[in-house]
């Protein structure tokens, strides 16, 4: 689904050249549930960033289904997102001004979907979140795991092929950040693609495979056997 | 109208429109032939359209033209090629001294430009007219700054929001018009306020003029046109750098 052919970012500003990607190559399979562990700073952000189109590599090239993506500009690159790719991140990056139920209804707006479609996507979506009693909310009137129900409720809203999530419990207790991870577990069953990068090994492990980043390399690769969990 | 084959002297006069109103004669035609009153004896042979020969600022007025022989100025007004005055001087002292003859050489001949007098006229209106040019400009440049500094601070507090809303699928364009929507609501309400208190400025300057021109809605709304390019523009450079943006580098720090 995602192939990945040398990526390298580089950050530079007037002073200092930074390597966060050093001709990185992988790729990600339809259905896949993979996990992108690694130290504080060592690229995995970045690489979500850049498989997301939220960032340009600086070389390399990267295929989404087989088409060459890595030289889209930036209304290309958004064009390209829209509907397909659902973004989770670690500090929720919900609008604070919006509330639960625009929150969700946001990626639909942009798609353009008319307005009953709008609201009954919604209505699903804060039903399988169970945030329906609190849609007329406002992000900060929620807590931590409530404000990440919402985020994941509005990244799969429009139905992506692909959830990306960076470090989804990075910012909820042990139990809301069970409860994140069920849910995204959930999503990868029925069918999502998704990509994780987190520090949590326990969560690390709920995903089919584990990429292991270092200084902007790959270092290791690991399968895991199980594909369900409890809770 | 003039009887023309008359000769002229000093009790056959010719009255311009006004005038006829003014000696209450009955129309134009009319007062052509009576003479103005009972001690005088003059008689109207002719009458001219009004026409403006002093500022618009003052309604015409009654004019009585009569011939007057003898030493004294006289003053026409001439159609001149104004690339040869000297032919022209020369000309002119000719063709006083054909209807002067007595005068010799004692004539002389002094002239200015009709543009010049009326020009001289509206001296004021037109420095008035400058000075509104300049402060205007000081004004709407004024006014752009103070936008363009909102417009940043707005701006860099909506980069987050900006970022997110690109992530989950907004074009540059839906960001462009989420933006300046916000602009647009509060110049609207200025002009709302703007429009009738100048509509009312202009009209009650144009009242000191017997003569003017009614002000158009037309330029009422060029003036909201201009007045918006110019906000637009000035709000369109941090706009379109905030839009531009890749979203992962308003994300990252959060």
């Amino acid at each position: 689904m995602v192939r990945a052919e040398n990526i390298v970012k580089i950050f530079r500003t007037e002073e200092v050249e930074t390597l966060a990607l050093n001709a990185i190559s992988f790729s990600v399979e339809k259905g896949e549930f993979l996990a992108i562990m690694g130290p504080s700073g060592c690229g995995k952000s970045t690489l979500l960033n850049v498989i997301g189109l939220l960032d340009s590599p600086t070389k390399g090239r990267l295929f989404y289904n087989g088409t060459d993506v890595s030289g889209f500009g930036e209304m290309q690159q958004t064009r390209f997102r829209k509907g397909k790719i659902g973004f989770v991140f670690q500090s929720f990056n919900l609008i604070n001004e919006l509330n639960v139920y625009d929150n969700i209804e946001l990626p639909l707006l942009y798609l353009r979907i008319p307005a009953t479609e709008r609201s009954n996507r919604v209505k699903e979506v804060l039903n399988k979140m169970q945030m329906e009693h609190r849609e007329r909310h406002y992000p900060q009137q929620l807590s931590g795991g409530q404000q990440q129900r919402v985020a994941v409720g509005r990244a799969i809203v429009a139905n992506p092929q692909l959830i990306l999530a960076d470090e989804p419990t990075g910012n909820l207790d042990s139990e809301n950040g069970l409860e994140v991870m069920k849910i995204l577990s959930d999503l990868n069953q029925e069918g999502t693609t998704i990509v994780m990068v987190t520090h949590a090994q326990e969560y690390a492990e709920m995903a089919g495979r584990i990429i292991h980043l270092l200084d902007g390399n790959i270092i290791s690769q690991d399968y895991m056997q199980h594909t369900s969990m409890t809770t | 109208m003039v009887l023309f084959g008359q000769e002229m002297n000093f009790n056959r006069i010719i009255l311009n429109e006004t005038a006829v109103k003014a000696f209450k004669l009955t129309d134009p035609i009319g007062a052509i032939g009576h003479g103005l009153d009972s001690q005088f004896k003059q008689e109207v042979i002719g009458v001219v359209e009004d026409f403006h020969f002093s500022s618009l600022k003052e309604k015409i007025q009654p004019i009585v033209f009569f011939f007057r022989k003898g030493k004294g100025s006289y003053s026409m007004i001439i159609h001149v090629n104004p690339s040869n005055l000297s032919a022209v001087n020369q000309h002119m002292k000719e063709t006083g001294l054909f209807f002067f003859p007595e005068m010799e050489e004692d004539i002389k001949v002094e002239y200015n430009f009709l543009e010049e007098s009326y020009d001289a006229q509206y001296n004021s209106e037109e420095r008035l007219g400058e000075l509104f040019v300049y402060f205007t400009l000081l004004a709407v440049f004024i006014a752009s700054l103070g936008l363009y500094g909102l417009s940043s601070y707005s701006i860099s507090k909506r980069t987050r929001e900006i970022a997110i809303r690109k992530a989950n699928g907004a074009l540059i364009p839906e960001i462009f018009i989420m933006v300046i929507k916000n602009y647009l609501v509060w110049i609207s309400l200025a002009f709302i306020v703007a429009l009738p208190v100048g509509y009312w400025l202009m009209n009650r300057w144009l009242q000191e003029f017997a003569y003017h021109i009614q002000v158009s809605w037309l330029s009422l709304v060029e003036a909201c046109l201009i007045t918006l390019v110019v906000a637009i523009l000035t709000v369109l450079y941090q706009t379109l750098r905030a839009a531009l943006a890749k979203p992962a580098q308003a994300l990252k720090y959060e």
